[in-house]
């Protein structure tokens, strides 16, 4: 059953358009890989699809409501939350405190001690839990990679979007990324997945759309996509050996 | 000059008090600057406005001061709101909503001058002895005298200030204030609703400008350039204390008013606005030294 569906969806920054009625659809439960070359619009797609930017046309409708033009906070109410490519923490809570902060304010709306107990089960969960009272300032790269994805986990969304949190990290790293959003599923979210690591995303996901130059340029399942010669062409730059 | 140990103890006493008064109308300023990003010098005006309209209700009207709280402090929170939507509307950048509010200074201060003439206007004559008499200290320090509306000031500073701090600190819309002003965009996506807690962060600070306001005008003469002789000590104590910290910013207000009161025992009272901006001035620069000399002895005591 279908969770998320964009349609047309069009993003112009004055006169540089940056999506051009892309379409894309999430069904429940579904781990999706959004793949591009650098530029092709696939931030920008997951930013309107989180509300942070208005789309310019185009809808996007979300367990059957139509969401265009909900704020941020409204869909995070709805069931979306998402991750930053270069993670964002508050740099003035805490670890736990981060976290506890989508408990209060998201889709539970719960009070700070109800919130700081989740957050510590959440932060066990991404493998940050001796990190909890830490300041964000401490944590490594990786360490705050994961807690992006805590942070989102938080909100108990149906949703989850991932920009390139595996991005940067090494082999070891990027294997205890793949198993937790591997992990997501179970919980019952739904995933989109942007990775400049192809492998990696097909390697996770169910299906994948792949874009350049924010236009859809293919999509299906990962080993179909991959063997797509316009993909081969315009994102892989030649056929492979893989 | 001699100065006798009583005279410097009631200058500073007196320093203490009117920082009370100063640390009202920065905590206004310095909740909007530090959680909104607005030095809106718009609420200087607020509090002469408020001000003002406190000595109509009382002198022409014959309502009690306090009773004016009930018309000022839901007037002002409606223009907080209107001025933050204003800038919501305009997506107004720090420095267009610094402009926007240097303009609503200036203008307010016309309009005052137009409205209610530009003449001193003194409410004191028409109050109560209970406001003006002055009040000795109780032993061991008889010596010693307040006025009555000092106390006043000292009283709603500490109200509103120890009131705003647990807001921002204990409460569950103060965690949400405090990541709106860490990241906006984070505090939206982790559900915040950042545009009503925007207005109303923006209405509850103007209000305080109301509180201030009734304050000043029991203080003092009111002229429609008083904010112009206030900008420098609250601006002052707005940064020392912090930006976004109500206690930093009474506490600053105090220091200064304290020591600038001090200064004029001794020296040139003209120079002692001077004297705010100076110990801003070493407290900047006196900042990055101390940090320089504490980790310069933390690295050579861990080598």
């Amino acid at each position: 059953m279908s969770l998320l569906r964009c349609t047309g969806v069009t993003k112009r920054f004055g006169g540089v358009t940056a999506l051009a009625e892309v379409d894309l659809e999430v069904n429940e439960g579904e781990i999706v890989g959004l793949v591009g070359p650098n530029g092709s619009g696939k931030t920008t797609l997951l930013s309107t699809i989180a509300g942070s930017l208005p789309v310019s046309a185009g809808t996007i409708e979300f367990a059957g409501r139509d969401i265009t033009r909900s704020t941020p906070h409204h869909r995070a109410h709805a069931g979306i939350s998402r991750t930053f490519q270069v993670p964002r923490p508050l740099p003035s809570f805490s670890v736990e405190e981060n976290v506890a902060t989508g408990c209060m304010f998201g889709r539970d709306s719960m009070g700070r001690t109800a919130a700081l107990a989740k957050a510590r089960t959440v932060l066990e969960l991404v493998g940050l839990g001796e990190h909890a009272g830490s300041e964000v300032g401490k944590l490594t790269l990786h360490e705050r990679k994961f807690l992006e994805i805590a942070r989102a986990i938080a909100l108990d969304p149906q949703l989850i979007l991932l920009d390139e949190v595996l991005g940067g990290l090494n082999p070891s790293e990027a294997a205890l990324g793949m198993e937790l959003i591997a992990s997501l599923r179970t919980r019952g979210m739904s995933v989109i997945y942007i990775e400049h690591n192809v492998r990696a995303v097909s390697t996770l996901a169910d299906r994948m759309y792949v874009l350049n130059q924010g236009r859809n340029l293919a999509h299906g399942l990962p080993a179909d996509v991959l063997d797509d010669p316009r993909v081969v062409e315009a994102y892989l730059g030649g056929p492979t050996d893989a | 000059m001699s100065v006798s140990s009583m005279a410097l103890a009631q200058t500073l006493l007196n320093g203490a008090l009117l920082g009370c008064l100063f640390g009202s109308i920065a905590l206004g300023l310095s909740v909007k600057w530090g959680h909104l990003g607005v030095a809106d010098f718009f609420h200087l005006s607020l509090t002469l406005l408020g001000a003002y309209v406190t000595y109509s209700l009382v002198s022409e009207q014959l309502w009690d001061p306090f009773l004016t709280l009930v018309v000022t402090v839901p007037a002002f929170f409606l223009i907080g709101v209107g001025v933050q939507w204003i800038f919501l509307a305009l997506k107004a950048e720090a420095f267009t909503a610094l402009l926007i509010t240097f303009a609503l200074f200036m203008v307010t201060e016309s309009a005052v001058s137009m409205i209610w003439s530009p003449d001193l206007l003194n409410l004191r004559p028409m109050l109560a002895d209970s406001f003006t008499t002055s009040l000795r200290l109780p032993e061991p320090l008889p010596q010693l005298a307040v006025q009555p509306v000092d106390l006043l000031a000292l009283v709603c500073a500490v109200v509103m200030v120890g009131v705003s701090a647990f807001a921002l600190g204990r409460t569950r819309s103060g965690r949400a204030v405090q990541a709106m002003r860490q990241d906006s965009e984070i505090a939206q996506t982790l559900g915040v609703r950042v545009v009503p807690l925007t207005l109303a962060v923006s209405g509850l600070a103007a209000s305080t400008a109301a509180v201030a306001g009734m304050v000043v005008a029991l203080r003092m003469p009111l002229s429609p350039s008083l904010p112009l002789q206030w900008i420098g000590a609250v601006v002052v104590a707005t940064m020392l204390g912090g930006l976004g910290r109500p206690v930093g910013a009474l506490v600053a207000a105090i220091v200064v008013m304290m020591i600038q009161n001090a200064w004029s025992l001794w020296f040139p009272p003209q120079w002692s606005p001077a004297v705010a901006f100076g110990v801003l001035f070493l407290f900047l620069a006196g900042g990055p030294a101390i940090r320089f000399v504490r980790e310069s002895m933390t690295a050579r005591r861990l080598a």
